[in-house]
């Protein structure tokens, strides 16, 4: 024959399951070793309150998930969360209407986050550099704000506003307000990293960023960005807990970096850049929060709960890290 | 060269750039005729590679214009080489490894619908592209666990894509086998007919024979000639490559005769395979003798280095160190058996480019500078420090300065100091002689040969044949892996022919 013969390359598309797979697995069978021991635990109602208790820390996760995938990781963002919800607090004492204040509080984690982003651009330092000072200002800019006490909303007229009955649970609502909230969250975190040009850019940066700028990416506009991000999301998490909790202390924050990042690193996203999963590092935050509501649950001293999730940290990590080296050495 | 401000002409006039020391490109001249295949050739560090990444905007030029199609440019910036559909596929892949195959082949060039990536639309661009170049690959796998070659031909799909009317090609077909680079020939040679005029920059003369309508050799960052391929022949190229000059400059009486006649097997290399392109690679080195290994890059000559050393991992073969089985190769087992390594890429592995020229000293053998003491003291640094510059003529004001402001021979001066140091037995010279200028490299040469006479073995890589010729005693071949010929006392252009055919 004579017709021209034009080979046709067509490769199937292997299968793959999703790459959350295995998380998700690792978490139901923790749910049901703990259920299994104690069968209350599985109770609806102690699974949602659960959820919502970590669901601050799963917001921020979502968003951390966005620097490890630049390459870059910030400490500071519980101290953003801390002073975004005293500012917030003290405007709302002060008179400022609610949503307004609800408002300065995202706008000024917005800003601290940006801060952040201009000072890495600027000094050429790594993220983590930079925020190991900054936390520092920003903890103590709300120590002097709050005059190292809690920041309290007393008045009637605000904490019966709604901005506070739907988040501290005194509207009825089958799942709680917030619990949707962070969901919906999510679905625009995913869709912004794994969808638009923005999220491309950021993963591009973190797997190659001499190729990135080669391609013509503002490497710097997009680290600032991505900072002001994790500032700005930082900030609604403050402005949800003084909803959530009626309440700011000194504290609060100060104790998220270890849950979140591990939240983020247990999700399946790696550290060196290049990759990450929001919705894995949505049922990371749930494993931690089963590690640490489920010792309690078991009648463990609560103390173990960092101990074992320190220890979980370490084996997610390690399990990657040797599937790496392996389909490297055997490629 | 003739006055061409006529449209359809890429012209580029006095263009210049230095680093640091090296004068990368020399006030170059050059036209580019519209709609034809221009390869360009040079040995390494002839100012081929900087000159493309400055036509693309990667590299911003000292001095000089780029005129395009009538236009003239000061400088062409990453944004503006996109303008003007200049497209350019690096030789060192600019590709993203955590990403997949389809990311990679719209690098922020994605087709959007609305706010969101529109793959689909995007597979259908890739598909006939992918076809064309006849790369058969899943568009979802991830980059980094496909094979070197395919990720080129993936670079090279990238740049096809943006359907450049100047398109750059760096050492395409580098990890290529023979097939594929026939194929990748083909598409080149019928890229003309389409309007796209293609700069095709390569070691191999045979690729740059079959494809290319017009030659420029380059030399030292300026151009040799340029001319049309029909009036020109191998000879002629190589010739032009090589130059009249240096002959003279590089002297002759390096070459040295006093190899210990049945010296000791310093070295002895069996079967050697790896998990990269080494296939089956044997190899002796003697006490007191300088052997070469020449190849094209690709070829397993650039990995053969760093994988004795133990700094990347064998797959089988036998290594022998003086009549000892080297069981278990790594980079501590080289320095506990004397065996040194001066890495081709000296920036990334070789030095520590922010740190003095003292620090740099002290990085490889800790003791010695010790005074008698447990602790490392800083006088005995410095002394050592001053003593090695006295002894390898390093030419730096003082210790303190930053080996990154050094020249690039001084640089190597450093690498090299640092591991004779823990007196080697066997020195592996990996291309030590990329970015340095001809003065130095007589003088790195003069060290060598010092080495080799008091009874070192060197194994000495080098991308530039001449100096093989000069330097060393014997010379292996190694071409697709393999080891196909050990030759002494050739000249440079039966080297070059040796390692092409």
């Amino acid at each position: 024959m004579l017709t021209e013969f034009t080979p046709v390359l067509k490769v199937k598309k292997r299968f793959k399951l999703p790459e959350e797979t295995s998380v998700v697995i690792a978490l139901l069978i923790l749910i049901a070793i703990i259920g299994a021991l104690r069968p209350t635990f599985l109770k609806p109602v102690n699974l949602l309150n659960l959820s919502a208790s970590y669901a601050i820390a799963a917001l921020l996760a979502g968003c951390i998930v966005f620097l490890l995938a630049m390459g870059e990781i910030d400490l500071s963002f519980g101290w953003i969360l801390n002073l975004s919800a005293v500012l917030a607090g003290l405007a709302m004492i002060a008179g400022v209407p609610i949503w307004i204040s609800v408002f300065i509080g995202i706008a000024a984690g917005t800003a601290m986050g940006a801060l952040n982003g201009v000072l890495t651009v600027v000094m050429r330092l790594p993220l983590i550099i930079v925020t190991l000072g900054t936390a520092s200002i920003f903890q103590g800019t709300s120590l002097i704000s709050n005059k190292s006490g809690s920041v309290v909303p007393t008045d009637k007229e605000i904490t019966g506003h709604i901005f506070f009955r739907a988040l501290g649970g005194q509207i009825d609502s089958p799942v709680p307000i917030i619990l949707i909230f962070v969901v919906l969250a999510f679905f625009v975190l995913h869709l912004t990293l794994h969808k638009t040009r923005f999220g491309y850019r950021i993963l591009a940066i973190g797997s190659n960023p001499e190729a990135a700028r080669l391609a013509g990416i503002p490497t710097k506009k997009i680290k600032i960005q991505v900072c002001a991000l994790m500032g700005g999301v930082s900030g609604v998490g403050g402005v949800l807990f003084l909803g959530f909790r009626g309440a700011v202390d000194p504290s609060t924050g100060g104790q998220m970096l270890l849950p979140v990042v591990a939240a983020a690193i247990i999700g399946g996203t790696p550290l060196s850049g290049g990759a990450g999963t929001v919705w894995g590092s949505l049922f990371g935050a749930l494993i931690v929060g089963v590690i640490g509501v489920g010792v309690v649950f078991i009648g463990i001293n609560a103390v173990w709960g960092t101990l074992v999730t320190g220890l979980v940290i370490i084996f997610a990590i390690g399990v990657d890290q040797i599937v790496r080296v392996r389909k490297k050495r055997f490629k | 060269m003739s006055s061409a401000s006529t449209h359809g002409v890429i012209s580029v006039r006095s263009l210049s750039k230095r680093y640091g020391g090296v004068q990368a490109l020399d006030s170059l001249d050059l036209d580019l005729g519209r709609n034809m295949v221009h390869a360009i050739v040079g040995e390494n560090g002839a100012g081929k590679s900087t000159f493309m990444k400055i036509l693309s905007g990667g590299v911003i030029a000292d001095s000089g214009t780029i005129e395009i199609d009538g236009v003239i440019y000061p400088q062409i910036t990453v944004s503006l080489a996109r303008e003007l559909g200049i497209g350019i596929m690096y030789q060192e892949l600019r590709l993203f490894q955590h990403r997949d195959v389809l990311t990679n082949l719209f690098p922020d060039r994605e087709i959007r619908r609305g706010m969101f990536i529109a793959r689909k639309e995007m597979e259908e661009i890739a598909r006939p592209v992918l076809q064309a170049i006849g790369l058969k690959v899943d568009l979802y796998a991830t980059l980094g666990d496909l094979a070197i070659s395919d990720q080129q031909l993936i670079e090279l799909a990238r740049v096809m894509i943006e359907k450049p009317s100047l398109l750059i090609l760096d050492e395409p077909t580098s990890a290529l086998n023979a097939r594929e680079s026939e194929r990748l020939l083909e598409l080149v040679r019928q890229l003309p007919a389409q309007g796209t005029t293609v700069v095709y920059v390569s070691h191999r003369l045979d690729e740059v024979f079959a494809v290319a309508n017009q030659i420029s050799v380059m030399r030292n960052g300026s151009l040799v000639f340029s001319r049309p391929t029909t009036e020109l022949d191998r000879l002629t190229v190589i010739a032009g490559i090589v130059g009249e000059e240096k002959s003279e400059r590089i002297s002759r009486d390096s070459k040295h005769s006093n190899v210990a006649v049945g010296g000791v097997n310093l070295l002895q290399v069996e079967s050697l395979k790896n998990f990269g392109q080494i296939r089956d690679i044997s190899l002796t080195v003697r006490a007191g003798e300088i052997v070469g290994v020449a190849g094209l890059i690709g070829s397993g000559a650039d990995e053969l280095l760093e994988t004795l050393f133990g700094a990347k991992p064998i797959s089988s073969g036998v290594i022998t160190l003086e009549g000892k089985i080297q069981d278990s190769p790594s980079t501590q087992n080289s320095v506990k058996e004397k065996v040194a390594l001066v890495p081709a890429d000296r920036k990334r592995v070789g030095l520590m480019m922010d740190r003095s020229v003292e620090d740099n000293f002290s990085h490889v053998a800790v003791g010695g500078h010790t005074n008698g003491t447990v602790l490392i003291t800083k006088a005995g640094l410095t002394a050592r420090a001053a003593r090695l510059v006295e002894r390898f003529d390093v030419k730096t004001e003082n210790l303190d300065i930053r080996v990154g402001n050094l020249s690039g021979g001084n640089q190597q001066k450093v690498v090299i100091g640092k591991w004779l140091e823990i007196n080697p037995r066997l020195v592996l010279l990996d291309d030590p002689t990329r970015g340095v200028d001809i003065g130095a490299k007589s003088e790195l040469f003069r060290l060598v040969r010092e080495m080799a006479d008091s009874g070192k073995g060197v194994l000495f890589r080098s991308t530039e044949i001449a100096e093989l010729t000069y330097l060393c005693d014997r010379t292996y071949v190694i071409k697709n892996g393999v080891t196909t010929r050990e030759v002494s006392d050739v000249g440079e252009a039966e080297l070059i022919k040796l390692i092409n055919e």
